[in-house]
């Protein structure tokens, strides 16, 4: 019996074996079985992130809301600073595509801003743009408006040419000038004709179709005579570009083409078309196009804004977005300079911002990337007075800045800055509406 | 311990020491990324949490498909992120890589995007014109125009590469290399206006200005689209858009309106949207007010819509049923009025018809046949718009035969005339347009091209 017992305890394995065996086992196995199981924990992978932000302004300002405080997203797509009651003090205009108005914003004595709609809610749906010009010569600002009917985009003909009578008391009766037309982004008025009257050149942006057409005063109405077939047109700025003592038209065109015309007055409502500017980065967002003098040389030169894309549903901010400033060179010749590179810039404002006697510009970014923390929604280009220009960033809010305007509301001498808001697409952190910086004396340095 | 028990012991130190290696690098291989997206609307920010937090990490597709609802969502980085990880666990995809590189494109990250499309094209990439299509369009981004013409040739299969060629020849000034091309387009793709509109440029820098004008009439009444890669793949984008948003939610809660399960619907919005203000989903809490049968409720209901994102023709619209619905057609009138006014989209056509039944219910005849005739207006330029021209010419006759003060009808009665080829009657009816309104630009200029 013992002898078993011994041959038997000789041929057992001991426990230490068995357990090693068993853990031998069972760890590749635990293994096998737990790692479809086992969770990620690792880092995500790295995201780019190629918004635009820009070192802090020197110069400092004090930003205030005006009008009703935003609550929800806003949709302003234009403003103005403008004397409008002749008072002596600058007042604001804002076109407004939730109320379907053109606000007045009006300084009183005291510095505070009175509200005022143009016209009812229901008389025309979202103005893009607002142009003060007393159009039928009475002595007293009319307002222009461009109405797109739509800020999202349709071929439909929904837009209109609508005037804003003054009846001489700041009491204003909304006219219609023309219809049936498709998305109106821009009007503007000029004596085209030479004929001592006020004419029209519209920017039928459209969607698919649109044109440009100038309108000719004919004591009071209007006839249109197109000038190109074209959709996308955002802006018409008048202005003598080849220096030769009439009103030529210039156009920014951007839907199917990035193209600037300039449409040279050749008397008597003739306009004979000169392509000025032209990329094949048919993605390059143009969403603006100013007349000004920026290196003060005596002719007209013109600043395009690019920044408006539409990257399937939403908005990112490209490389080549910024600010293009177009050399007028004389004879209709411009060379294109690129002076800021800034994700989703849709207005720019030329003025001397620092006060050193050489024109500086404001850019407003409607299309940053808003989710990253600090991405500039207002800049200011400043100029060595050589036209090499340094960004600074005012401000990284409000965000979805479509519209800039500037001058010296507070008549401190100081430039200061207006700009609206136009929140389309989420995110809606940062919400604004018409807000206005007023520049402070000193710099921060 | 004895010899097998150290080979033991040393046999699982080393499958520790192996699989604790391993188990560590899996449990540390990258997660999904979640955005910071408390500034959106909650419900949209939940659906791609949720999905965000499903996604499988070693599955390639999850990546994917995550990278495309992030795509959707206009959060470009992170889509960007999650299709690297999708083409690091199936570096040999073709459609991956396609994807990821329209995703860069999209960011403009051109030169990496033109090497992502590259590689799907040496992976496989089937139809490998949709590719090289993609790969002209950056190359035109960066002004790259020589390799853009390369890119576009490869892609010539598809009209809308042709397209690109033709297009790129009118600019360089070669008109007849480019309206041979757009001649072809024109007869695979009759309805596509975009050719119409190049051949009238073509044609104007040959200084055929009334052949240039025709084709500009023709672009005029064709409203289709060039089929191209990109636009199939923003419809699926879109799609992804639809169901990974609040449209999912509100699409589901008209379904269950129109099976008549308004308490579910209204149940649906209240758990998934809470308190956030959404006008969408803000519509259809209207609507359920409406099927309730509460009617003063469900013009409230719009009325605070538009307070806060603003009038428009159709809210306008469904204020004017309601109130008709109320019996109150005066102040029905004023708001199809209204939404006529606005014309901010097609509802402002419906409440012209609404109109014309709200004044023959008020009696006054001569509203009633104006609008009438407005609303017959309306959907005559419809038919126009998709070049039937004979049935929009009906619609018109009938509109001037309840109406005939209405300058528009009888511009666009010109119109199609002399589309149609019958330039005395098109001239008689632009002079019935210039007897109601001698501005009318277009009609004197018609007047004047078919005098020529």
């Amino acid at each position: 019996m013992s002898r078993e017992l011994d041959s038997s305890s000789q041929t057992k394995p001991s426990l230490t074996t068995l357990t090693l065996v068993f853990a031998a086992v069972m760890v590749p196995l635990a293994i096998v079985l737990a790692w479809p199981r086992l969770p990620a924990i690792g880092r995500p992978p790295k995201t780019t992130d190629l918004a635009s932000r820009f070192p802090q302004s020197p110069l400092r300002f004090d930003k205030q809301t005006i009008g009703r405080l935003p609550s929800h997203p806003q949709r302003i797509t234009n403003v103005q600073v403008v004397d409008f009651d002749e008072d002596g003090r600058l007042d604001v205009l804002a076109c407004d595509c939730i109320r379907n108005t053109v606000w007045w914003y009006r300084q009183t004595e005291t510095n505070q801003w009175e509200e005022r709609a143009l016209s009812a809610e229901t008389e025309f749906a979202d103005p893009a743009h607002a142009t003060v010009v007393d159009l039928d010569a009475d002595g007293d600002p009319d307002v222009l408006v461009s109405v797109l009917g739509s800020v999202w985009p349709t071929d439909s003909r929904i837009g209109r040419v609508v005037l804003l009578e003054n009846s001489g008391d700041f009491q204003f009766e909304s006219r219609v000038l023309l219809d049936d037309l498709r998305r109106v982004a821009d009007v503007q008025a000029g004596d085209l004709d030479g004929d001592g009257d006020l004419d029209l050149v519209v920017a039928e942006f459209g969607y698919d179709h649109g044109r440009i057409f100038w309108m000719e005063n004919r004591g009071g109405s209007f006839r249109d005579h197109e000038i190109l077939v074209a959709p996308g047109t955002v802006h018409v700025p008048i202005a003598d570009y080849d220096n030769d003592g009439d009103l030529d038209i210039a156009a920014i065109v951007t839907q199917e083409e990035e193209e600037v015309w300039i449409f040279e007055n050749s008397g008597n409502g003739v306009f004979a078309p000169h392509r000025v500017h032209f990329t094949t980065n048919f993605d390059l967002g143009g969403s603006g196009l100013v007349a000004t003098d920026l290196d003060r040389d005596g002719d007209q030169d013109l600043l395009l804004t690019a920044g408006d894309n539409l990257e399937l549903v939403y908005h990112y901010p490209q490389p080549y977005h910024g600010c293009i400033w177009l050399e007028n060179l004389g004879g209709l010749r411009f060379e294109a300079k690129r002076i800021a590179t800034f994700g989703g810039t849709y207005a720019a404002q030329p003025t001397d911002l620092d006060g050193d006697g050489d024109t500086d510009v404001l850019l407003s970014s409607m299309f940053n990337d808003w989710r990253q923390p600090g991405t500039a929604s207002l800049v200011w280009l400043e100029n060595d007075g050589k036209q090499n220009f340094t960004t600074w960033q005012i401000d990284d809010s409000p965000s979805h800045l479509c519209t800039v305007a500037c001058g010296d509301l507070n008549q401190d001498g100081l430039p200061d800055i207006v700009a609206g808001s136009l929140h389309t697409h989420e995110p809606f952190g940062r919400l604004g509406r018409v807000t206005v910086w007023f520049s402070r004396k000193g710099t921060s340095q | 311990m004895n010899r097998t028990q150290v080979s033991l012991l040393l046999l699982v130190s080393i499958e520790m020491l192996v699989g604790g290696w391993a188990v560590s690098r899996h449990l540390y291989r990258p997660r999904p990324p979640i955005p910071d997206l408390t500034e959106y609307n909650p419900y949209t920010s939940q659906q791609i949490t949720d999905l965000a937090e499903q996604v499988d990490p070693d599955t390639a597709t999850d990546w994917a498909d995550l990278a495309d609802v992030y795509l959707a969502h206009g959060l470009f980085p992170e889509s960007e992120s999650c299709f690297r990880r999708a083409v690091e666990l199936k570096p040999r995809d073709a459609e991956l890589l396609y994807r990821w590189g329209f995703c860069l494109s999209s960011m403009g990250q051109l030169e990496e995007a033109r090497q992502r499309l590259r590689d799907a094209l040496t992976a496989g990439y089937d139809p490998p014109a949709d590719c090289w299509y993609l790969i002209g369009r950056t190359e035109l981004r960066s002004e790259h125009v020589e390799e853009a013409l390369a890119a576009f040739e490869q892609a010539s299969k598809l009209a809308a590469a042709r397209f690109e060629l033709a297009k790129v020849d009118v600019r360089a000034g070669r008109a007849e290399a480019g309206i041979s091309i757009l001649t072809q387009l024109a007869t695979e793709l009759p309805n596509a206006f975009r050719p119409h509109l190049l051949r009238a440029q073509a044609e104007a820098m040959l200084g055929n200005d009334s052949v240039a004008a025709n084709y500009l009439d023709l672009a005029e009444v064709c409203s289709a689209q060039l089929p191209t890669p990109t636009h199939e793949f923003r419809k699926r984008i879109l799609a992804t858009l639809d169901s990974h948003s609040v449209t999912e939610l509100v699409n589901r809660s008209i379904e269950l309106l129109d099976s008549r399960q308004v308490d579910q619907a209204d149940a649906l919005l209240q758990t998934a949207v809470g308190s956030y203000w959404d006008a969408d989903v803000e519509d259809v809490r209207a609507s359920v007010e409406l099927h309730r049968g509460n009617l003063r409720e469900h013009r409230q209901q719009l009325e605070a819509i538009a307070e806060q994102d603003g009038m428009d023709s159709y809210r306008m619209w469904r204020i004017g049923l309601a109130l008709s619905a109320a019996d109150q057609p005066a102040d029905a009138a004023q708001a199809h009025l209204a939404a006529v006014t606005l014309n901010t989209d097609a509802r402002a056509n419906d409440s012209l018809e609404q109109l014309a039944i709200v004044y023959q219910k008020l009696g006054d005849h001569q509203h009633a046949n104006h609008y009438a005739a407005r609303f017959r207006f309306s959907v005559a330029m419809q038919l126009f718009r998709q070049a039937k021209l004979i049935e929009a010419r009906s619609v018109l006759r009938q509109s001037v035969g309840t109406d005939d003060k209405y300058p528009h009808t009888w511009f666009y009665l010109g119109e199609i005339e002399r589309y149609l080829g019958n330039t005395e009657t098109a001239s008689g009816a632009y002079s019935r347009c210039l007897e109601l309104a001698p501005d009318y630009g277009r009609a004197v200029a018609a007047r004047e091209r078919i005098e020529k």
